[in-house]
Formats: C-alpha cells, structure tokens, sequence
C-alpha cells in the first residue's frame, strides 16, 4: 500500500462509523442555569459597584465636571460579556456524575457511563473498585476519582453495573454497548427487561404513500389502553436470533417506533422500531439490537395500534412554501426531469460519494 | 427535523430539503470544509456546492445515513479544492494528519496503485471494528474529519496525552493490521 492509497482508504470509512465518531458532541454553551446567571449576575454587579466607586471619587475629587465623559463603559462591558461566552461549563458547576464521563473498563470490558441515578433499593452486592477519570477543559487536568461498582438486582454485570463514586451519594449505571446478546431471550433476561424495560405509551405509525417512492407523509402517535400486546406479539417468540448490527443494511422502511426507557442504563425515550419487511430493532445500550420477528407479526402489532389505539396527535411534513433556499439553487430543476449538465454534476458526485 | 423526512423532501423535490439540510448539518459541513480549507470563502463555496450536489444525488440515492452521505461530499470537495488552490500552502492540519498517518505503510511500499477500492474499504472498515469505540471515534475525528488534537480533547473531554497517545496506539495497530492483511 502506498500513501495515495492510504488516503483513499481513510475516504472509504463507512457511513455508519462517520454517523457514531459525529454524534459525541463537545459540551455546548450551558443550559441558563440558576448558578450560572447567579456568577453572571455577581459580577455584573461586582463591575458595576467599582465602576461607580471610582466614579463617585472622581467625581468628589473634580467637581463640575461631568463624570460620564471620563468613565469607559467598555470595562463593564468587557467583562460580563466575557464571562458569559465561556462555552463549557466549569468543572465545579458539573455535578460528580457528568466530571466523569470517560467511562470504565471492568475485567477488560469497556463501560460507558450514564447520569441518571438508579434507585437505590436496586443496588445489590459490591463486584469491585475502579478508578475513574474526568477531564477539566479550563485547567487541562485529568481527574481521578474512586468508585465501587455493584450487581444490579437480576441484570448480567457482563451488560450493566451500577457504580457508586467515593465521597458521593447515589448509584449511576455504566453500561456494556458491545454486549452481544445471542437471542431475543437472552436480551431480556439478561437485562431483565420484563421488569426495568418502561414502555411509555407512545406508539408512532409512519405513514408511507406508493409503492415505490413511498414519500413520508405523516407521524401519528397512538397510546394504548394496554401494552401487554407489545410483550404478546412482538417479544413472544424469544428464540429469535439478534443479528445486531449486521441487519442494519437489511431493514425495510420503518413503519412504527415505540417509546421505552431503560432506567438501569440511564436510558429514557430511546426505541423498539419496527419494520415493513419484518424485523424489529432497540437500541437498548446504546447499540443495534435486530431481531427477525416476521411481518406478520409486525402487521398485526401495527393493525392492532390502529385498531385499538387512541391517536392523540398527527404531525405532517409542511407542505413547501417560501423558500430559504439562496439565489445560486435558482435554476435548478424543480421536477424530476434531468438536464445534461446535473446528470455531470450527480454522476462525479456520486464518484465523489464513494 | 429527522433525515428520512429530509429525503424525502429531495424526492419530492422541495427545496426545503435545502433549507432543512443547512439547518441541521450546515455547521458541520463547514466545520469538515474549514479543517481542510482554511478559509471561510472556500469553505462556505464547499459547503454550497455540497447542497447542490445533494439537490442532484438524491434522487436517485437514497442514503441511510444522511450526515455521513453529505458530509463525504464536503470532504472530498474539500479536499480536492484543497489540492487545486493550496497546492504550494501546506494547511498544517491536513498535511500533519496524512503525515501522521504514513507511519502505518510498511517501508519500501510501491508507487503503484494495486488494491482495490472494495479490499481498501474493507481493510479499513474491519480494523475500526476490532477498535474500542473510543480509539474509533478519535481516530476518525483525526483522519476523517481533520479535527485538531484540542478539537477532539474537547469534544471528548480527554487530555491531550491521551488523545495523543490514543492516536499513536492506533496507527501502530494499524500498521500491524495492514501488514497482516498483506496490503
């Protein structure tokens, strides 16, 4: 292999592994927070009492002249704008669980960590100890802390734990996104999910048109009077095998998702989403969960929401009115036809897309 | 606004697509253009030329993960952009990154292109499987995406040396992986 190469291979990542090194942002402008505009505000007022004082003594010290002329706004100024553009959170204005977020190795298995607290009465025996690391951004500092980390109540510690930091109150959970679980049962039980998987009562049918194009149309969320039907025909057939992420170019065109939360993982509002072709897939730990559940099954799941569900609310694709798009799109064909010049542009793009 | 309702958007050749594209992945796009560029005029030009290239890709594509889509086309714009207008301006961030990055061919490596693009891909994309997700993640922040060593101490919240030492763990595994699989 030689350096062209080399470049060319790097180009050749796949789209799914740009998606996932994308999807961890850097920590954005904090949330307006109490502590935060409580400084803001202290300095402000801090500035603006000396700026006063010095006015004041001026002033007293040179009557009749008119202050204003002399004193430099820009001070003030300067310095709560400054403090209030600080783009990451001090390391002291983040509580103990989001100092830590490096995640844990335990027994060679890379964990990564949550922020959510798990109730407590969950907590089982102690596995171990760990040291766990966090970065403070401002200080270039690496920060060490001791943990203890616990099984939690009927869930494999291969999968998730619940980890305690020395000093702290609570139980967060760090989670295993690599487990490869074998079967639909094996997903279950190991994550016991008929007693931690939440299902909170939204059901989203997507609404297809035609048969090849198959344009969105609309969201409809449903609730359901009972949910048991989620455990008696999608997860009924338990010996199913998970083919993880390796479904992930095989799945159809979604047709519903279903809203969970899995409290022991610190995940909430993540899905079961299922598929025209018959599979249904989770990302319950973070990672591709895909069973082949059959369309049949997934039709009658989808059959009985629409039949027995509640449609709370319909969210459409606006229909295109004013256009945002800049002047240098104008021109461009509107329709499906194809000029000479885009079939160029699409065919060296495509090129360029590989 | 979710990608699927993007596409579909090009499909029915709404130029809302457009709008809606800029508005969730403009910032990115210019932030991949610019770590190649430098220049916020080449860049913003990069980036324009992505949402033409979108607006004429798709139809017929239909990519299933549109950021990753897109954003390759801003790479290579970039890229060769890059090449055609700085060819005497070496921008540190690319050139450092590729320089980098040689440390992984074998000494002695020919001149000739012998390997495909299916054995590349396939190479490259196994080797980041076998990686821990983290060693993935900065190793393509670095390789893909031209984000400087602080970029990614931030975006991860890692130390510098570990960032560094990450990257340098994985160049050698991948040296070590290439050799294996005899390219």
């Amino acid at each position: 292999m030689n350096r062209d190469e080399l470049k060319k291979m790097i180009s050749l990542i796949d789209d799914d592994k740009l998606s996932e090194a994308d999807a961890g942002e850097a920590k954005q402008v904090r949330p307006a927070g109490r502590t935060f505009w409580r400084k803001s505000a202290l300095i402000a007022a801090a500035v603006f009492l000396v700026t006063i004082s010095v006015y004041l003594v001026w002033a007293l010290s040179k009557p009749g002249l008119w202050p204003f002329e002399k004193t430099n706004p820009a001070t003030t100024s300067a310095s709560t704008t400054e403090t209030a553009s600080m783009p990451v959170p001090r390391w002291d204005e983040l509580e103990v669980q989001e100092q830590y977020i490096s995640g844990a190795m335990i027994n060679g298995i890379e964990y990564q960590s949550s922020v959510r607290a798990i109730d407590a009465s969950l907590i089982e025996t102690v596995l171990g100890s760990l040291q766990l690391s966090g970065y403070d951004f401002y200080a270039d500092k690496t920060h060490q802390i001791e943990a203890t980390y616990y099984q939690v109540k009927n869930i494999d510690p291969d999968c998730v734990v619940a980890v305690r930091y020395e000093g702290y109150e609570g139980y967060y959970g760090f989670f295993n996104s690599g487990y490869q679980f074998k079967t639909l049962d094996d997903l279950i039980t190991r994550l016991n999910l008929p007693v931690h998987m939440q299902l909170n009562n939204i059901f989203i049918h997507n609404i297809w048109q035609g048969e090849t194009q198959k344009e969105l149309l609309r969201w409809d969320y449903y609730s359901l009077p009972d949910q048991k039907i989620v455990w008696d025909i999608l997860l009924a057939n338990r010996a199913i095998i998970n083919e993880g992420e390796s479904a992930r170019y095989k799945l159809g065109w979604e047709i519903m998702s279903i809203s969970i939360d899995y409290a022991p993982a610190g995940q909430s509002n993540i899905g079961i989403v299922l598929f025209d072709n018959g599979y249904l897939c989770t990302n319950i730990l973070g990672s591709l969960q895909s069973f082949y559940i059959g369309k049949e099954s997934v039709m009658a799941f989808r059959d009985y929401v629409l039949e027995n569900g509640t449609l709370n609310k319909s969210i459409s694709l606006e229909t295109p009115g004013e256009t945002t798009v800049p002047e240098s799109y104008a021109g461009v064909a509107t329709t499906q036809e194809t000029t000479k010049s885009n079939i160029h542009t699409r065919n060296s793009l495509q090129q360029m897309s590989n | 606004m979710d990608d699927s309702a993007i596409i579909d958007l090009y499909w029915a050749r709404s130029e809302q697509a457009i709008s809606e594209t800029e508005k969730k992945y403009g910032k990115l796009f210019h932030h991949i253009a610019n770590n190649v560029l430098r220049n916020q005029s080449d860049a913003e030009e990069c980036v324009n030329d992505t949402y033409f290239g979108a607006w004429n890709a798709i139809p017929p594509a239909r990519p299933l993960y549109l950021l990753a889509y897109l954003g390759r086309i801003t790479r290579n714009l970039a890229l060769k952009k890059y090449y055609h207008i700085h060819a005497a301006k070496r921008n540190p961030i690319v050139t450092v990154s590729f320089d980098e990055l040689e440390e992984c061919l074998s000494d002695g490596h020919s001149n000739d292109l012998l390997w495909s693009d299916d054995q590349l891909s396939d190479c490259i994309n196994r080797f980041l499987e076998e990686l821990g997700s983290d060693s993935r993640k900065v190793f393509i922040r670095r390789y893909w995406y031209f984000d400087s060593v602080k970029d990614i101490m931030r975006r991860y919240q890692m130390s510098k040396s570990k960032v560094e030492s990450m990257l340098f763990r994985t160049r050698q595994k991948l040296r070590a992986w290439i050799k294996e699989e005899g390219l």
